[in-house]
């Protein structure tokens, strides 16, 4: 409209004058060089909405300008500011207005056929407290958000036994501490069949024998996600086949058997520099007479 | 009956207390309990020390009693005692237990590895010569040869875990 025009009158008048003259006030949108020579206004310079005029009316005393309102309007420049912006919104607004009712036929007869339902209905009960008020704690983070951390005798490399599970007993090496606190885990698997695994630190004896893991890459998506036990749960309510929809044996995916080959591959290659550490991998640790582990040097 | 005796010079070793594991020389005794003892070459200071906590070895070093500390460094390093020590059995047991109480579980599986073997080569040895023995029908001599070749195999094998160990 008339603002719309006065703002596009102003444009290429400052062009032409910032032509003539840099140093004046510029748009932003003009050329780097005469930007550096001359002052940049602050904000944006389409609307020159940010600048603001002190006020054009005078105080005589408090609460009383010099000029009256129609004064004021010229003064203004009112008949030039003439903003239409707002309506185009409330128009837009008026037509995206979602249904509020829909009608659904119904069954039965004498019953008119249909019925004017409400899709968004008023709830029907009011807690007394929107959100029931919590006791006071301190600290108390969740789990994601816990302090892993671990024993400093268990660095990468270090040659661990199992205490626990299938493999307990077993010696495996410790390759990294995952972002849950477990810790992955290889055999190498052609030693002593023990995959890429976690292992829980507590579970577990650190030695100190250590191998040299420093060059080995550990692929980045080995994380908690990707050795999670995944559970199928699909209630269908067919008794007597719920036991064969769940995953009763485990499969070995093509995936973990190539994971495990790129990781093997570059640990078993440090094994063998060491004498008899292949070997030492393979044994299984026990306990027998006399000997009694708070006395034993790992 | 009694070979070592407390006298001046005799050099004890100290099984207990803070200087457990140390080399002594008596160099007065105080009354009953207590020893006037100095270790210049072994780190202890002159000091008293009873006679419990000493255990007596085979040597013993020439000084007059109350001899000052140098007197009893220079007849210590005179006699050699410190290389005389470690040569005795007493000290390398002592050293052997150290070892095997250190040992990690990478060596103790080394040190399994090689007993094994140094079993097998023996047990071999022995079948062989059994078996020669008892082909040849009873000959007393034959009995004796098979522990030599197995002790000298043995040394060996010990040196290897030893090494193993370190």
């Amino acid at each position: 409209m008339a603002g719309e025009k006065a703002a596009s009158e102003k444009k290429p008048g400052e062009k032409a004058a910032s032509e003539k003259k840099p140093g004046k006030k510029k748009p932003g949108e003009k050329k780097p060089a005469e930007q550096q020579a001359g002052q940049k206004e602050v904000g944006d310079k389409k609307k020159k909405v940010k600048k603001h005029h002190a006020s054009r009316n005078p105080v005589l005393a408090r609460g009383i300008g010099r000029y009256s309102r129609s004064a004021m309007y010229a003064r203004k420049a009112l008949y030039k500011r003439k903003y239409t912006a707002p309506e185009t919104k409330i128009e837009k607004k008026k037509k995206e207005k979602p249904r509020a009712t829909i009608t659904k036929p119904v069954g039965g007869d004498k019953n008119g056929g249909s019925r004017v339902v409400k899709i968004r209905k008023m709830p029907r009960y009011y807690p007394t407290e929107d959100v029931p008020r919590k006791l006071l704690s301190h600290g108390k983070k969740p789990f994601c958000q816990h302090k892993r951390r671990l024993r400093a005798s268990i660095t990468p490399g270090t040659v661990l036994i199992l205490l626990t599970g299938r493999h307990r007993g077993k010696r495996v090496v410790f390759l990294k501490q995952l972002a849950t606190g477990l810790l992955l885990v290889t055999g190498p698997l052609v030693i002593n069949r023990v995959p890429l695994r976690r292992a829980h630190q507590k579970f577990v004896i650190a030695t100190s024998t250590k191998v040299d893991i420093s060059g080995v890459k550990i692929p980045k998506h080995l994380t908690d996600a990707y050795f999670k036990k995944k559970r199928l749960r699909k209630p269908k309510h067919q008794e007597g086949e719920i036991f064969d929809t769940e995953k009763e044996k485990y499969e070995i995916t093509e995936q973990r058997k190539s994971d495990q080959k790129a990781v093997d591959s570059q640990i078993l290659a440090r094994i063998k520099k060491v004498p008899q550490l292949r070997g030492y991998l393979r044994s299984t640790f026990c306990l027998s007479n006399g000997v009694y582990p708070h006395k034993l040097v790992f | 009956v009694f070979k070592r005796f407390v006298e001046i010079g005799r050099v004890a070793f100290i099984s207990f207390g803070p200087h457990a594991g140390k080399l002594v020389a008596i160099v007065d005794v105080i009354d009953q309990n207590r020893a006037l003892v100095d270790g210049p070459c072994s780190g202890v200071r002159r000091q008293a020390m009873p006679f419990k906590c000493m255990q007596l070895t085979d040597f013993v070093l020439k000084f007059p009693h109350s001899a000052r500390q140098k007197c009893v460094r220079l007849a210590w390093e005179k006699e050699n005692i410190n290389a005389k020590w470690a040569a005795t059995r007493w000290a390398k047991k002592i050293e052997a237990r150290e070892k095997k109480a250190k040992m990690t579980d990478f060596d103790r599986y080394k040190v399994m590895k090689a007993k094994k073997m140094r079993n097998r080569i023996i047990k071999h040895e022995m079948k062989k010569l059994q078996k020669m023995a008892s082909k040849k029908g009873k000959k007393p001599e034959k009995s004796e040869k098979p522990e030599k070749p197995g002790k000298v195999q043995k040394s060996q094998k010990v040196q290897k875990a030893q090494k193993a160990q370190k």
